[in-house]
This record gives C-alpha cells, structure tokens and sequence, in this order.
C-alpha cells in the first residue's frame, strides 16, 4: 500500500466536529503531510504514554519525546528511579518548547493500568519484557489507545492471538517493533524476492539465537524502589535475582524461559520476520517444523506448504535462495547474486511493499489516517509464531506439524501446551 | 538422544555423557557419578540457590522420556511422590514445572492438593491446566470454593482455557456474585471463551444487570461471542450482538467494537451507519468509522456515491480512503472530482487514482499531462508513473502517435520513470527509434536504457553511429549506465573513435566502469585498465584508471602501473598505484570464512566502519582464513572488533601451515581481549593463516571489522 497522504489526526476529526456543529472546533485548513518537519500546536499533539522505560523503552522515549508531534504525558515503570529519570528526561525536552499547551509535566505510574485509565492519553508505547506485551496490549486497546509494542511481539503463540484479536476489536492502530521493516535493505531485497528476480524460492536460512532455558538463581534482597511481583506479572513466581530483571542483550530475562523465548525471539521477530516477508507468508507459516538432530536436520528446518525450506544458520541475516540467484540481507548489508540485481528497477507489474524509512514516524502517520502500519499486530503474530514454533520444537526436541490456518498443533497434545502458557494471578486477564 | 548445545560446553557435555548411558547411571563430567535416584533424591531437599546440577539433569531426561513413552509413567511417579512427601517448595515448583510438559490424570490429585498452597497454586494450576480428563476439572472446580480470591483468579482463568462445560454454573455464579470485581471480571472473561448457548445465555444476561466497570468486561465478553458466531457462519447473530453494542447509550469503546464488528459481519449493509458515523462528535467513533470504510468488504460504491456530498476535510479523508480500497469501483467518482473539483480535493482524487486506478483512466491522464496548468500536469504525470499493470504502459504507447513531439516527449520520460519493461523494447524501436524529431529519439534511447534486452542494445548501438550527435550521445549515454558487461567492447571502440571529444570520453567511463563489474583476473584486470589508459585523453581519466588499477592485486597490473610513474601529469598517481599494488601483493592473496565468505574482504579493507561476522552468535569452530599465495612468516596477527566492542572472539585457535585440509596442532590459542586482540605468532610460517573461534557467546557474532598480519 503506497502512502500518499498524511492528514493530522485532530485536523481530521476536529474538522469532521465542525461539519457536525462545533464550531467552536472550526478546522484551519492546509493541512501538511505529516513528516514535513513543522511545529505542531500543542492541541494538536498525540498525547502519549510509556509502559516500561529500561533499554528499548529509554530509546524509544527519547525519540518521541523529540518528536514535535507527540506530548508524552505518562511513564508506567516498576523501578522508580528509571521512572523518575524518564520524567526528568522529558521534562528537560520539553522545557525548551516554545509551546507548552496544557502540558504541566509527566505523571508516573507503579500499574499501568492507572495509566491507560487516562482518557487524554491517544496512545502508548510498550517496552516492557515479553511475558507483559499481551495484557498490556490487551488491556490498552481495551482502553482504546493506538500502540507501538517493542518486538518480539508476544511471549507465546496465545498471547499474539489474544492481542490480533484485541487490536481488530477496537480498531487500534498497532505497530510490532520489527524495525527492520522499515530498511530499505530490507524492502528491496524481499521485493527481488517477491517478484522472481532470484527465480523461484527454494530456501531461506536466517542467522537467529537459541532458545530460552530454566534457570535457576539464587534469592538476592530486592532492591528498594523496584515492584517485583509486577515485575513478574504473568510470569511464573521466583525469589528476586539481579539477574532475572536484567535486560542486558547478552543475558538477563532474554534467556530465560519463564520471560523470554530467548534470542530465537528476540531476532527472530527480526530475521523471521523479514524471511515472512520475503516470502510473502505474512499471516502464514510453516506446516513443519524439526529441531537440529531430529530425522537428520542439522540446523533447526521449517517447511512451508510452497516447498520452501527454511534454516536457522548459514546467513549474514537473511539469505533467500532462488532458482536462479540469491539475496542476502542485513542491517547496513544487502548482497545479490548475480551482482547486478542490485541494479533492478521494479516494473508497474511488480508488487511493490510497504515503503517506510522510519518505523516509529510510520506509526504516528497511521494513527493520524487510520491505516495499518508497516509491521502491524496481524504480521508481527504470524511472524513471532514462527519464532515460538522452533522453541517448542527445540523444548520437546521433536518435529511439530503446525496448521497455520487453524493455528493449532497437529497430533500432539504435549507440544500444543506451549502455544498458551500458563499465567500466574491475579494477573490472568487474557 | 539430546543433541542440541545449551548453556556452554558444561551442559553440552553433561547431556551427551547421560546420553550414552540410557537410564543415567551416570552423569555430569565434572560431578560425581549420579543415579536417577540420586537426583530426585537431590532434588527433594533443593532450595534456590543450591547447585542446579541434579535438576537440569532431571530436565534434560524429562526431555528424552516424552520422546519415549516407556520412560514417561514411571518419570511421572517420581514427580507426583516429590509433590505428596516432604519435599521443598522449591522442589515442587520445579516438579510441577516438569509435569507441565508431560503430566497426565495420574498427576492431577497432587496438583490439586497444592492449589491452597500461596507460593505453588499458580505453578500446581498451570500443570493440571492441561491435563486432560475430569480429575482434573474437578479439581479445579472444586478449588473455586476453597481458595483465595487471588487464586480463585487464576483457577477461574484456567478453567476457561480448559473449556469443561461443567464450570459454566460455578463461573456464571462467580461472574453474578457482587463485590469483587476483579474475580467477576474473570469469571465473564472465562465464560466468552466456551462455545456454548449456556455460556451466552449468561453474558447476554449480565449486560442487563452489571454496572460501572463491569460494564466494559461484560460488553467485551459479548463482542468474543460475536466473532465466534461469525466465525462459525452465523453473521446475523453476530450482527445483533453489534447492534445491541452499538446504542447510543453505551460507553464509546463498546460502540467502537461494535461499528468495527459491524464493518466486518455486514459489508455494504453497514455503510450508511459508517458513512454516518463520520460525522460524530466522539473522535473514537469517527477513526472507527474510517477505519471500518478502510476495511469493510464491499463499500466501495457507497463510499464513492457518498464522498462528494461531504465538506471537504471529510472528503479528503473518504478520497484517500477510496484510494486504499484500490477498488476500480471509485473510478469514475474520482475521475469526476478531478475535473470538478479543486485545490486538496483534486490532488487527494489524483493520489487515490493512482492507487484503485487501471489502463482505462490512462486517457484522460494523457490529456491533464499535457494541460497548461503546471500542477495539474504534473499531478497528472505523477498519476500515470504510479499506475500499476503492465497494460497501463501498453495504453500509454497506444496513445503516442497521436500527440506532437512535446506530447510524445513527456510519455516517453513517463514510460521511463515507470521502468516499464513490459513495453517491448522491439516496439519502442521499431515505431520511434527512427522518428522524424531527434528530441524523440533521444528521449527513446534514455528510455531504452532502461530496458536490458538484446533489441534495445541492437538499437543503441545502432544509434551510437546515428548522424545526430543528440541521439549518438543520448544513445552513448545509456550504453555507459548499462546494467551489465554487454556493451563494454563497442564502449572501448567508441572511446577511440567518436567523433567528439565528449563522445570519446563518455563512452570511456562507460567502459571503466564495465571492467569492474565481473569477477576478471587479475591479468584480464590489467589489461583492460592498460587498454583504458591508453584511451584515455584526460588526466582526470588516467587518475582514475590508476586508482581502480592500484587495487589489483598482480604483477602484471605493477607493470602497467610503473609505465606510467615518469608522466609529468600523472606521475605521482602512477607511483601511488604502484606503491599500493606492492602492499596487496605483500598482503593475503585471498580470505575466506566459514560463514558469510562475501563479506570477508571487509575486515581487510582498510575500513573500519565495514567487518566480517558470523551473522550468528559465536558457537565454536567459526573461522576465517587468509591465504598470502607464497610462505609467509608471522610476526603477530591483531582482530580489531571496535565498533563491535562485543564481537570479540570468546576463545581462539590459530593454525598455519601450507596445506589448508592439514594444519596439524594449533600454533597458538587463547582468548579475546575484547575490542582489539593482538596475537603473537612468533614467526611461525605458511602459506595459510586461519583462526578458529573456540568459545561461545549467546546473542554477541565474532566480527572482525579489521584484521592486520606483521610479517617478518
């Protein structure tokens, strides 16, 4: 879907007011596109919220605080310092503007749920670790918020479902952090694919981590200022451990079962999710799936039902290969053989992806003209999934067959308890 | 037998040693032999904190006894006996965690038995959550009654996932019952998920008695229901629910689901009540009416018949809605605002055209393309580039014979623009290449040079020798942007003998270019940069052959390079090339890597903006290799992972040698030093040089960005 048009969210509807007889809300008209860099009246703001600030959540703040389109308003954070070094943060941006509006600070909040019962905040950011991002969505549409949810999507198979359908309910505009979407890299070379300029697809090998595992830490003290039972939320119950709440990239709740799918989710929401899109199976997914050393696969093998075989391993990021050439993707690369596809020049006959330069602006146009984003709710599930799909092979350490239709397991009981894991209450909602 | 590595090298060892001895006799390499029995024994007095050697043990034979069914029962019966008799918590957290993979009825009564149990409830139920069969329901019904109201949370909600139609009266109790609005929350939220009329009796029956914050819950629970029915095939079911939902008296988000449910179950039916809901005073209506125009199925005439009787903010946004619908039913009522209307609306008509347009709108483009008004031509313009099908462009060529040569001018540059390949290049010369006007003509040949076939390259060589010197440099010109090698021996003609200095020069670059494009040696290199130097008539050219010829890595590239270091012009440029060809030809001759070869080149670059990586974490046994073409000896080798500070390789083997299949021991080895690992190699010598990455690192490739060798 090509975008041509970026009309302000509040110039719309407070022009659809005025047609309606508040004329108090007569419109100004001329709007301009969105991404022309411009002031933004205050009144005009999307006013937003933060769910959980720590590393992805810290960048992302700082983004969009900067951004002359947004007011954030609200931080939802179970650390207090981190809490209150976000409002400082915020406050030091916005003391430079010129245009204050209403604005009188950011507000911060242990549960984000007294975040999401602010009825002046349009939309929210979640970046919290994975075993959150269902409830919070969930519950943030819900409350009739748009949402920008950092990847990977869900924490199990359920939980992407619950939040597609939360999000289709409420007509939310949802975009899953898979910025890698928005890469040109990315786009063209999933587009060579699309269109048969490596000839037919054959395989697909995507350089993902490992799964997440149990383990097993020692109780340490909590730390004053930190909420640990809802740091837990859904998540089974564990003495506190530094370890645990850490979101360092190469440790921390990432590689533990009980939070994460480890960095077979944590890139693979990036890698899958490109080889999805290349593949043109967004929505879709394998029907097979086999870990390494079950009926002679060496590497962790999906099946799709077009014949195409896809392997965890053997890729600088994404490699497609064709019949007749290869593509091979990632951030700051994109190699081609033959060499001169990079040359290609798409023909009106070729189908033409979403273009996005910029994942979180692509966001906020789309909650001003209401279209789905680039990496909406629906992609991220079905790319997710196939995250998921390969850590419960690698947990049970046999082949799976999957419906991805149905979405459902085929023929095994055992396998199909991981696709909705238990949840600990009172934080069971969803 | 377990296969996959996990945790480092101490886990991966642990599971293949248990792996050789079936039942586990024995275990851990580095622990004292261990007994099934011992572990479990281990296992009972286990608090957080104490060695997780026995457990993980007892994990990875849980994993191996669910692929083996014989092992199951009797595994299940050493979880449930850790569960009844005086084990830790921590101990039976951990059993309930194992019995989640594999539990069965046999398990059911021990789990329940901890369901009162405020530390283990939650890790009991989620166990006997998926258990099958009614000891297990039972228990959990019969939970409803004795827990906690927290817990009483979590047994509600698993009984919704079980879905047992025997919890629906105790649910629907709960969900009745006043003063806890969280369980009763749960209890609604638990009855949506059965299918089953008692179930919707139930709900139906709470939206007329809740208030306050329930309300929310309830109306929620009956939109699930909703979509069930319309999954199920029963739209008007679900278009009552939507209804109900959508009164004016219920709270927005309940009318906001019910206008996104209605879009979806009601199609066209349900586009007045959209169109209406435009104009409401509620701004979460209005997106949901957008939203639901955007998507419901078959609107588009509505939506279209509707638009131009809005004011104009609501047009514009029905306008770009019609456009993303892409739907060539809103053709014609764009095609009229076009003509009719103005400023934003006319655009806005223009940009949804060009999305739910096809070839039958090219006509009338064609006329706006060629107006007067500088905007509506170009938006017109804009338009006919975007247009998708191939039968567009044929439509476009279809119409250039009846337009003069400004009209004929702008179609070509469209065509152009539209990369339309699917416009025959055997057409495009036939009809236009021999056209009277030469602006036509040279319009064709750029418009050619976008189409890489054997018919456009017949016809631009042809016109290279054309009369004209507007369409011999038009034709030149796309030779030279030609995506591949074709071209390069009449590019190399032609830069000896155009007739214009300018000719000769463009098709030079055309032809440097094309040197570099495929994989030559390193002598068919020089030669051909020779061949170019000796064209050239420029200095500037000459520097710029001399700089492509620095980069080859051969002795006959040396000597063409040295012919040149006495020319008073480009004298100095000559040396430079040479000086740096001397310095490959002292480097390796090749790299390779065990992964992502392509990419190898990059840590001998020079830059250190640029690397070579795994592309995965570091797992042991990745490796990169140089190869100098001759016996080197090494002084000492440095990684340099700067701009990576955590790529650094975990643990490392260097080998040289001069036969790649045999290095025999590793000359040294060690580990990273993090950003920059300096090696020493003590004059060790080869003609190979590989490092093998011996450690592991979860989530962090080994990178090199810049590798350097000291030779002795």
């Amino acid at each position: 879907m090509r975008r041509t048009r970026q009309y302000s969210r509040r110039q719309f509807l407070k022009r659809s007011a005025a047609a309606a007889g508040a004329a108090a809300l007569a419109p100004a008209l001329g709007s301009l596109p969105s991404k022309v860099a411009r002031a933004v009246p205050a009144n005009e703001r999307i006013n937003m919220g933060f769910i959980g600030i720590g590393n992805m959540g810290s960048g992302l703040l700082q983004w969009y605080t900067n951004n002359p389109e947004v007011q954030v308003v609200a931080i939802s954070e179970v650390k207090d310092d981190v809490a209150e070094w976000g409002k400082e943060r915020v406050a030091e941006v916005y003391a430079d503007r010129d245009d204050q509006g209403s604005f009188s600070g950011v507000d911060t909040y242990v549960d984000f749920r007294d975040l999401l019962a602010r009825e002046d905040i349009d939309a929210v950011v979640i970046a919290t670790p994975d075993h959150w991002h269902g409830a919070m969505t969930v519950l943030a549409c819900q409350a009739g918020k748009d949402i920008y949810c950092e990847k990977p999507l869900s924490f199990d198979v359920g939980d992407a479902h619950a939040m597609v359908k939360a999000v289709r309910r409420y007509g939310r505009v949802f975009q899953t952090g898979s910025q890698q979407r928005s890469d040109w890299n990315f786009r063209f070379g999933c587009e060579l694919v699309r269109n048969g300029y490596i000839g037919e697809l054959e395989e697909v090998r995507c350089s993902v981590g490992g799964p997440s595992w149990d383990h097993y830490l020692p109780p340490e003290p909590v730390p004053d200022g930190v909420d640990w039972d809802r740091w837990l939320g859904p998540s089974p119950w564990h003495p506190y451990n530094s370890e645990r709440i850490s979101g360092s990239y190469s440790g921390g709740w990432r590689l533990i079962r009980d939070t994460s799918g480890g960095m077979m989710t944590d890139w693979g929401a990036h890698h899958f999710d490109i080889a999805q899109w290349g593949m043109g199976m967004d929505g879709h997914g394998p029907v097979e799936i086999y870990p390494p050393g079950v009926e002679d696969h060496e590497y962790l093998t999906y099946y799709y039902d077009n014949g195409v075989v896809m392997k965890k391993n053997g890729a600088n990021g994404v490699l497609f290969i064709g019949s007749e050439g290869r593509v091979e993707v990632n951030r700051g690369h994109i190699q081609t053989w033959p060499a001169n596809l990079m040359d290609v020049r798409l023909t009106p006959d070729d189908e033409r992806l979403y273009d996005s330069s910029n994942h979180r602006q692509d966001w906020l146009d789309c909650i001003k003209t209401r279209q789905r984003p680039i990496c909406d709710v629906e992609i991220g599930a079905s790319s997710i999934t196939v995250s998921h799909l390969g850590n419960i092979a690698f947990w049970l350490n046999r082949g799976i067959q999957w419906d991805p239709v149905a979405k459902e397991i085929i023929d095994d009981a055992e396998a199909s308890r991981w696709l909705k894991r238990p949840k600990r209450e009172p934080y069971a909602w969803i | 037998m377990l296969r996959f590595p996990r945790h480092g090298g101490a886990r991966c060892c642990f599971a293949a040693v248990f792996a050789l001895v079936g039942l586990g006799l024995v275990a851990h390499a580095e622990s004292p032999n261990v007994t099934l029995d011992e572990a479990f024994e281990t296992l009972k007095t286990w608090e957080a904190g104490d060695d997780p050697a026995h457990l993980e043990f007892l994990h990875d034979y849980v994993v191996e006894a669910i692929n083996d069914p014989e092992k199951k029962e009797p595994l299940e019966d050493r979880f449930i006996d850790v569960l009844e008799n005086g084990s830790t918590e921590d101990a039976k957290a951990f059993a309930c965690r194992q019995l989640f993979f594999f539990g069965t009825e046999r398990s059911a009564p021990a789990l329940a038995a901890l369901l009162n149990n405020e530390r283990l409830s939650h890790m009991a139920r989620g166990a006997l959550q998926e258990i099958p069969g009614a000891t297990a329901t039972d228990a959990l019904i019969g939970a409803l009654m004795t827990v906690n109201d927290t817990q009483r949370i979590g047994v509600i909600h698993s009984l919704g996932v079980r879905r047992d139609v025997e919890a629906i009266d105790p649910l629907t109790w709960l969900a009745r019952r006043p003063g806890n609005d969280a369980v009763a929350s749960a209890a609604v939220t638990a009855l949506a998920r059965f299918d089953s009329d008692q179930a919707v009796d139930a709900i139906r029956g709470l939206r007329q008695s809740v208030e306050g914050d329930m309300r929310a819950v309830v109306a929620d629970a009956y939109m699930e229901v909703a979509e069930r029915k319309h999954a199920q095939g029963d739209a008007s079911a679900a278009a009552d629910i939507y209804w109900s939902l959508y009164d004016p008296a219920e709270p927005v988000m309940h009318r906001v689901g019910a206008l996104q449910g209605l879009s979806r179950v009601r199609g066209a039916e349900a586009a007045p009540v959209l169109l209406e809901a435009v104009l409401s005073r509620d701004a979460q209506i209005r997106e949901a009416a957008v939203t639901g125009l955007r998507e419901a199925p078959g609107v588009t005439e509505a939506i279209a018949e509707a638009a131009p009787e809005f004011h104009e903010p609501v047009q514009l946004q029905l306008i770009a809605v019609l456009g993303d619908r892409g739907d060539a039913a809103a053709i014609p009522v764009l095609e009229d605002l076009i003509h009719g209307a103005g400023g934003e609306v006319r655009d806005a008509a223009f940009d949804a055209l060009a999305q739910a347009g096809d070839a039958s709108v090219v006509p009338m483009l064609l006329e706006l393309a060629l107006a007067d008004d500088a905007h509506l031509r170009g938006k017109a313009r804009e338009t006919l580039i975007a247009l998708a099908g191939s039968d567009v462009d044929e439509a476009i060529l279809a119409e250039l014979d009846s337009l003069g040569v400004a009209g004929q001018v702008a179609l070509l540059e469209v065509l152009g623009e539209r990369h339309a390949r699917n416009v025959t290049p055997a057409a495009l010369a036939a009809d236009w290449a021999s056209a009277s006007s030469d602006r036509v003509r040279v319009e064709v040949m750029a418009v050619l040079g976008g189409f890489p076939s054997d018919e456009s390259l017949e016809v631009l060589s042809q016109a290279a020798g054309d009369n004209s010197p507007l369409v011999r440099r038009a034709a030149l010109e796309a030779l030279a942007g030609w995506p591949d090698d074709a071209p390069m021996d009449h590019l190399a003609d032609a830069a000896g003998d155009a007739p214009t200095a300018s000719e000769r020069a463009e098709a030079l670059r055309g032809y440097i270019r094309m040197i570099g494009m495929e994989d030559r040696s390193a002598d068919t290199l020089a030669e051909h940069y020779g061949r170019a130097l000796a064209l050239a008539e420029q200095s500037s050219d000459k520097i710029e052959v001399l700089e492509l010829l620095g980069e080859v890595r051969g002795e006959a590239a040396l000597e063409v390079a040295e012919r040149y270091v006495d020319d008073d012009e480009v004298g100095a440029a000559a040396q430079d090339a040479v000086d740096s060809i001397r310095a490959l030809l002292a480097g390796p001759e090749s790299v390779s890597a065990s992964v992502n070869e392509g990419d190898a080149g990059n840590a001998i670059d020079g830059d250190a903006s640029t690397r070579w990586g795994t592309g995965g974490s570091q797992e042991g046994g990745e490796w990169f290799q140089l190869d100098f073409g001759g016996t080197r000896a090494f002084a000492s080798l440095t990684l340099d992972t700067s701009d990576s500070p955590n790529d650094y390789p975990r643990g490392y083997e260097v080998f040289v040698g001069d036969d790649p299949e045999d290095f025999g021991d590793p000359v040294v080895e060690g580990e990273g030093d993090g950003e920059v690992t300096v090696i020493e190699l003590n004059g060790a010598s080869g003609r190979y040089l590989r490092i093998v990455q011996t450690g592991s690192a979860e989530g962090n490739w080994w990178s090199i960005h810049e590798l350097s060798v000291e030779i002795e």
